[in-house]
């Protein structure tokens, strides 16, 4: 291991420690600690918002969700195309104003008030953390196998190593996310933002010449039976799949809270205007090394210089490690800690909010030290999703798009229709969270229970569900998009129960 | 996109979406395609009461998504899926990367910034936001 690549992680941990440190004497209220004292510009903002949504999930689940399935899975992240504008139009208004109004720190505050009633932000509530527990469990799986791979912990700790690497990023993670609150997530993910941004580039750049260029990768790919179809869009999932990934993570960003939430820090609301250029522009930019890494791994694998991976979640660092400039890798192992631990912050935060000021309030009481509960909130957020980590069993971006999905098919619908169309009811808008959320699990657990194998065998022309198929969460989300529709017209016309975004009549 | 045509898209395209990607059969699938490409723009039409100003602008978000997506389903269909394998290797990527993000983000980054109004304060919300 050299000792460039080694510095660059502990400095990249140390830093952000340092951060949390410093964001801590910042952080003196409750506001403070949920939503920044809502006082961030755009760059902060939007560079946040790029870096809590690129994760681990990007540098190292894209690269090894692409070794095994090929150009298919960038139909993940292609839709950043029009995601940032969306976001932009649909919601972004709304929420600032929202939080302008006073007291409206989390997505769950939002749906209670808009929604009379505590159904639907109980069930919103409820799926950020069911979300919060998979999103984390996903950016610590990468963080443990980011810290196994620099640390060499593999030959002494043996079947331990994962765990341990787990465990320790884990706590850097706590510290500065218990620490500083919101203050400290914004501006270590300003930084990290700029970080994978640098970190994308070069590597991209890099990863092309190291594998002899365009043509050369793909006629090594092409060649090799190994990565068959590799290439073709559809050509080792299907298109069902591909357009399933499309539309989970298309629609699905509606009800991202890491996301959302950075929306109600924003100082003033006229700096919207550049959002989704900021947003968007960074993170097409940042999409560069999902391409570089993953277009370069089986390259070198087709081209002999490097053994087949056991694990597609290596491909990354297997490049990386093995054949990058010790300054460039040390800059894309930063880049790529940088990235999971702003999405960690992000969610530790969120979660922590839902458990410890929501479901209180929505159960009629209010706890004496938010503050105090909000830390301790974090602590057991992160162990739990450790626990799921450890437990999972597969790729990084497998229990992303999970994650991604139960939060995107639960609060996209009654988010973006409930925003903007003051017909929607408290009745529609939980029975469609209650959707999204209960079937998204439901569909996951007979995934990888293998019920879905059994169903195509009866029912011929029934695409597959589940694992590098059909996300479940797909299925969820036109479901509930579905349930909020009916249900809303099927209510018949009542008067708005709060605030829209300026309901068209 | 107006008030209506967006609800009516909201109401009906999910179901056929669910339905497209369940059963994988090019029909449904195809059908599918056009209409994730339509409910991004259905949403923009509501949360903007349908703007005259975002017409052309939307029109040609949708074009450029289902666009892309009908090319990219042709495949393995005699004549784009030639023409992409003709191109070899890297075409489909280039495809799926001009066309449904290089060129939708610049239509919609200059959309936004061109035709923005800030956000109203709580007490002007229903006053002049269309």
């Amino acid at each position: 291991m050299s000792g460039a690549v080694l510095a660059a992680a502990l400095g990249s941990l140390a830093l952000m420690a340092a951060l949390g440190l410093w964001a801590a004497g910042r952080t003196r209220t409750a506001s403070d600690f949920f939503i920044a004292g809502q006082r961030l510009g755009l760059w902060v903002t939007g560079l946040g918002t790029m870096s809590a949504a690129f994760s681990g999930f990007v540098f190292l689940g894209g690269p090894g969700l692409t070794y095994r399935i090929g150009v298919a899975s960038l139909f993940i992240v292609l839709p950043v195309g029009f995601t940032a504008g969306l976001l932009c139009w649909v919601v972004a208004g709304p929420l600032r104003r929202l939080a302008g109004d006073g007291d409206v720190f989390t997505l769950t505050d939002v749906l209670a008030r808009r929604y009379a009633g505590p159904w639907p932000a109980a069930l919103g509530a409820l799926a950020t953390v069911v979300g919060t527990v998979g999103y984390l469990g996903s950016q610590l799986l990468a963080l443990g196998l980011v810290l196994e791979a620099v640390l060499g912990t593999a030959g002494p700790l043996g079947a331990w190593s994962l765990p341990a690497a787990l465990g320790a990023g884990a706590l850097v993670v706590l510290f500065y996310s218990a620490a500083g609150g919101m203050v400290a997530g914004a501006y270590t993910d300003l930084a990290q933002g700029l970080l994978m941004l640098a970190a994308a580039v070069g590597v991209f750049v890099w990863a092309l010449g190291a594998a002899g260029g365009p043509a050369a990768i793909v006629g090594a790919v092409s060649a090799d039976a190994r990565f068959a179809g590799f290439f073709e869009p559809f050509g080792r999932i299907g298109p069902a799949a591909a357009l399933g990934f499309f539309w989970v993570f298309g629609l699905g960003v509606l009800g991202q809270p890491q996301m959302l939430h950075k929306f109600f820090m924003l100082r003033d609301p006229r700096q919207l205007r550049w959002m989704p250029l900021v947003l968007g522009g960074s993170q097409a930019v940042c999409l560069l090394v999902w391409v570089g890494l993953g277009l370069a791994a089986p390259a070198f694998v087709a081209q002999g210089r490097l053994a087949p991976l056991e694990r597609p979640d290596e491909a990354s660092l297997a490049v990386l490690l093995g054949f990058a400039p010790p300054l460039l890798a040390g800059l894309a192992v930063a880049g790529g800690l940088a990235a999971i631990m702003s999405t960690a912050d992000s969610f530790l935060n969120i979660g922590s909010a839902a458990l410890v000021r929501d479901l209180p309030r929505l159960l009629g009481r209010r706890l004496a030290d938010e503050l105090r509960w909000g830390r301790m909130a974090t602590v057991g957020l992160a162990v739990a999703a450790a626990v799921l980590a450890l437990a999972y069993g597969d790729l990084i971006a497998l229990l992303g798009t999970f994650a991604f999905g139960i939060l995107g098919a639960s609060l996209a619908p009654a988010l973006a229709v409930g925003l903007n169309w003051e017909r929607v009811g408290p009745g529609a808008a939980a029975a469609s969270i209650g959707t999204g959320l209960g079937l998204t699990l439901l569909l996951e657990l007979v995934a990888r229970r293998g019920g879905f194998v059994a169903l195509a065998e009866a029912l011929p022309g029934l695409a597959p569900i589940g694992g590098a198929g059909v996300p479940p969460a797909a299925l969820a989300l036109a479901a509930s998009f579905t349930v909020l529709m009916v249900a809303t017209w099927a209510g018949g016309r009542r008067p708005s129960a709060g605030p829209t975004a300026g309901e068209p009549r | 996109m107006s008030k209506r045509l967006s609800l009516a898209v909201l109401t009906a395209a999910p179901t056929l979406i669910l339905v497209g990607l369940a059963w994988d059969r090019p029909a449904a699938r195809c059908t599918a395609s056009v209409l994730v490409a339509l409910v991004p723009v259905a949403l923009i039409g509501l949360a903007t009461g349908g703007s005259r100003r975002l017409r052309w602008p939307l029109a040609g978000l949708f074009l450029l998504l289902a666009g892309t997506w009908a090319v990219l389903l042709a495949e393995p269909g005699p004549a784009a899926g030639a023409a992409i394998r003709a191109g070899a290797g890297l075409a489909p990527l280039v495809l799926m990367t001009a066309g449904l993000v290089v060129l939708p983000l610049a239509l919609v980054t200059a959309a936004f910034a061109l035709t923005f109004r800030p956000p109203l304060p709580p007490d002007d919300r229903h006053e002049g936001d269309r």
